[in-house]
């Protein structure tokens, strides 16, 4: 079974890489203060050793340190995009620039002014605010102290500079290879994907304090999942509230930063774009917003709302041709062209909905998520938008990512039904096999939650009825999120291990350990009823 | 011929007539009606008779300040011998001087008028030096949150603490008191209020849906900060402004009453009001008609501003 079974995750991220690239940047941290240590240990015992009224070198010492921790403050960014494992090359060379800049002007500063004390020992310095020298030796104190400092502090940015050099070449390994890895991943799929999702994690900080603010959880509404979406489908994603369907189709678009993983459009990495080549890149991926009141501009006609696209991505510089195209759109999903100067608040829901997306194709897209874009619309309209959707789909080939928690909307337009639970993938399959055949016990639970229209029926069936609330994500049980309810979690297997996402028969994917796992390969197609299953498992261990 | 949907594509439960349909979508047929926020804010705004009033007062004193050279009866600053009585006290409204003289002699009436101008030019002038500071401080703060929300907002706790008279009097003893250097003066201490009320504006707009729409359709932050926050600022703007050009009126009256605003000769209400107290008993119309005039200003400007934020805002409206 698990020879042939397909796994998502993303691996061989080059371990060794990343352990020379965090090695150099913390220890080019280390070495700052080491570096920090040392010269401050310098000044004060050669300001012990001179046997004067001190306090005029206070002055001396404290601007060599403020020197020395200036340089010492700048690792922290390095340090930070290390782990982050983000922007290093660009951004921490600007930053280690810039403090050089500052910390050699400094040091410059110092040795003229200490320059300067030597000559003009005599009357002059009565005329400083402070005596910062009395005698000849006091300069070259003054003078052994700066040098010291500038030499030790100039020595460092030498070896700075030489541990970064192995740490951004090691990172750039490092990232490749990752990226390496996730495309990998995409073409173990099928040629057929469209955008590839591996290891996705969007996790909200938790945070406390107010001076001092510091992290103290994290949320986790998006816990490391992977998924294909092929070429014209519709994949459709369910899930109570509050599991984190809406957070992916935003992460997979990046309208949120994810905090790890990785989302692939046709083999390109987006977590590595950002600024006008991400802009470039979301040109062919657009979305359908949930509130259709909050997801139009109120202050904008509709000309300016569906012509925007056009004006922002330089397609359509010309006033004229550009209200061409918009009347063109708004005919197309079914609105009198000539509303065109009309603001959103004179549209109904429907209406308003049909305008968001207008705009998310006037430029062309092929991938849209749709993050419930009919659980804002009345019942009656809900049909309409449905078939404009499906409409404009085999007009354009577009692929959909469709967001529901509405089982029978995403039945009727998914070709492929993924189902979320506390985030994570708990199952994947194609439309007929999820809803005709669910493997995974939360899938049969949710599934036999929706009521049938027909009471005999209703009466007849038995439904799995889940006890306890879903857990928070900011503190998600241990092992397989769904333990603690599953009627029939493995003690000792489900509440310690993760379950994987694997294909468990060709284009089924499941993350259980009753249906995956080598040793308890209870749960199959066609003997899905749990309770029995579970009831045979106990036996059989028994 | 345009392209036509079907039934079930055309509005929202109407049943559809296609050849009306087709006429009223090809582009001959002229465009639909709209209304725009605007004009239902007007419509709000014209049924409040005080705001009205209010409004009307402002356009007053704006055609007085600024003809005030052929409104005046006479010259503000020539020292009547007329004005004095024998005793060398102000003289009382006359035929010649309507609403009196004040201690030198000068035609009252004509001082106020050119005192409007004073007052006005620094109510509108500084309340926009402090508007644009607060706007793009604001702004920023809300937008791009992170350390430059940190260091805006804390930089504004610490303006909000500190006793503003105190500050503008330190700043203005320090520079040249003069009427440009008090608009610049009271623009800085009146910054603080503006950049609250944008950043909590920005906070809660940012997060709207339209707003993750238009960085998806690629718009440039820049872009988003000016062609979609900022146009939904537009009704705190308005209204936080002209209730600070009252504030502001009122703070250069206190300014020029204790002798830090605008230099005599030129007429201010406030100096006038610090001039004529030591006669307020034996001539209390040296104080009473600039202090009607400050009143006036300051009320019709509340006014304005509280009927604004009624006719932006009518579910917050209390009657």
């Amino acid at each position: 079974m698990s020879g042939e079974t397909k796994d998502l995750r993303v691996t061989g991220e080059a371990p060794l890489a990343k352990r020379v690239a965090l090695i150099c940047s913390w220890g080019n941290a280390a070495l700052a203060f080491v570096v920090l240590a040392v010269v401050a240990a310098f000044a004060f015992g050669l300001k012990r050793s001179v046997d004067t009224p001190v306090s005029h070198y206070d002055v001396v010492l404290l601007a060599v340190l403020f020197e020395s921790a200036l340089l010492a403050l700048w690792t922290t960014p390095v340090v930070g995009s290390a782990q982050s494992m983000k922007f290093f090359p660009r951004r921490a060379w600007i930053v280690f620039c810039i403090w050089a800049l500052l910390g050699v002007g400094v040091g410059v500063g110092m040795l003229f002014a200490v320059h300067g004390l030597q000559s003009s020992l005599g009357s002059a310095t009565a005329a400083l605010p402070f005596r910062l020298a009395r005698t000849t030796a006091d300069v070259q104190n003054l003078h052994h102290i700066v040098t010291a400092a500038q030499v030790g502090v100039w020595l460092w940015m030498l070896l700075s500079v030489a541990l970064l050099v192995p740490a951004a070449l090691q990172f750039s390994v490092w990232r490749s290879a990752v990226a390496r890895a996730a495309a990998r991943g995409v073409e173990s799929g099928t040629e057929q994907t469209l955008v590839a999702v591996r290891d996705l994690k969007v996790h909200f900080p938790i945070t406390s304090g107010v001076v001092f603010r510091h992290q103290i959880g994290a949320v986790r509404a998006v816990d490391g999942i992977s998924f294909d979406v092929l070429r014209g489908e519709t994949l459709g994603l369910v899930g109570e509230s509050g599991c984190g369907k809406s957070t992916t189709g935003r992460a997979i678009l990046h309208l949120l930063a994810p905090t790890g993983g990785h989302v692939l459009y046709e083999g390109a990495n987006l977590a590595r774009l950002r600024g006008r080549r991400l802009r470039a890149r979301r040109r062919s991926m657009q979305m359908i917003f949930q509130d259709p009141y909050a997801s139009l501009n109120a202050r904008m006609t509709l000309a300016d709302i569906v012509g925007e696209p056009l004006l922002v991505h330089k397609l359509q510089p010309s006033r004229k041709l550009r209200q061409e195209r918009v009347r063109e759109l708004l005919q197309l999903v079914g609105l009198n062209p000539n509303t065109l100067n009309r603001y959103p608040h004179e549209f109904s829901g429907g209406q308003r909905q049909r305008i968001g997306i207008a705009r998310a194709l006037a430029i062309d897209p092929k991938f849209v998520v749709c993050d419930e874009p009919i659980s804002a619309l009345d019942v009656s309209i809900r049909a309409q938008i449905i078939n404009l959707l499906k409409e404009l789909q085999t007009k354009f080939g577009l692929t959909y990512l469709f967001i529901a928690h509405d089982l029978s909307v995403v039945r009727h337009i998914s070709d492929r039904v993924a189902v979320m639970y506390l985030g994570r993938i708990v199952e994947l399959a194609a439309n007929e096999v999820l809803y005709g055949e669910p493997m995974h016990p939360y899938t049969q639970a949710l599934l036999s939650a929706v009521p049938i229209p027909d009471p005999a029926a209703e009466e007849q069936r038995r439904a799995v009825v889940l006890t306890g609330d879903v857990p928070s994500p900011a503190d998600p049980p241990s092992g397989c999120h769904f333990h603690p309810r599953c009627p029939a979690a493995l003690e000792g297997k489900c509440d310690v291990d993760d379950p994987p996402l694997l294909e468990v028969r060709p284009g089924h994917w499941a993350a259980c350990h009753l249906i995956t796992s080598a040793d308890f390969p209870q749960i199959r197609a066609g003997e899905n009823d749990l309770a029995e299953t579970a009831a045979g498992t106990q036996r059989g261990d028994d | 011929m345009a392209y036509l949907p079907p039934h079930d594509m055309v509005a929202d439960g109407e049943v559809v007539d296609l050849e009306k349909t087709r006429a009223d979508w090809s582009a001959d047929s002229p465009l639909v009606e709209h209304r725009s926020t605007w004009n239902e804010v007007r419509l709000r705004f014209r049924k409040d008779k005080f705001a009205l009033a209010g409004l009307v007062t402002i356009v007053v004193l704006v055609i007085v300040a600024v003809f005030a050279k052929w409104i005046a009866p006479h010259n503000p600053l020539t020292q009547y011998d007329s004005g004095l009585t024998m005793d060398g006290m102000p003289v009382g409204s006359s035929r010649h001087f309507w609403l009196g003289t004040d201690t030198l002699g000068r035609d009252l009436l004509s001082r106020i008028i050119y005192g409007a101008r004073v007052s006005l030019v620094i109510g509108i002038c500084a309340n926009g030096f402090a508007l644009v500071l607060g706007v793009i401080f604001g702004l920023m703060a809300g937008f791009f949150r992170g350390w430059v929300e940190t260091l805006i907002m804390r930089a504004t706790d610490v303006m909000m603490a500190f006793p503003i008279y105190l500050f503008a009097m330190a700043l203005i003893s320090v520079l040249k008191p003069g009427l440009w250097i008090l608009v610049v003066v009271i623009g800085i201490v009146y910054w603080t209020p503006m950049t609250r009320v944008i950043h909590g504006e920005v906070l809660s707009i940012r997060e709207k849906e339209f707003v993750d729409a238009a960085r998806l359709t690629g718009c440039t932050n820049r872009r988003i900060l000016f062609r979609h926050l900022l146009p939904h600022l537009v009704a705190p703007i308005i209204v936080y402004t002209s209730l600070g050009i009252a504030t502001t009126v009122l703070f250069e009256a206190v300014l020029s009453y204790i002798g830090l605003g605008v230099q005599p000769p030129t007429p201010s209400w406030g100096q006038m009001i610090s001039d004529g107290q030591p006669y307020y008993l034996s001539a209390p119309h040296l104080v009473i008609y600039p202090g009607l005039a400050i009143t006036l200003t300051v009320l019709a400007f509340n006014l304005v501003g509280d009927g604004l934020r009624d006719a932006f805002d009518p579910q917050q409206r209390r009657r």
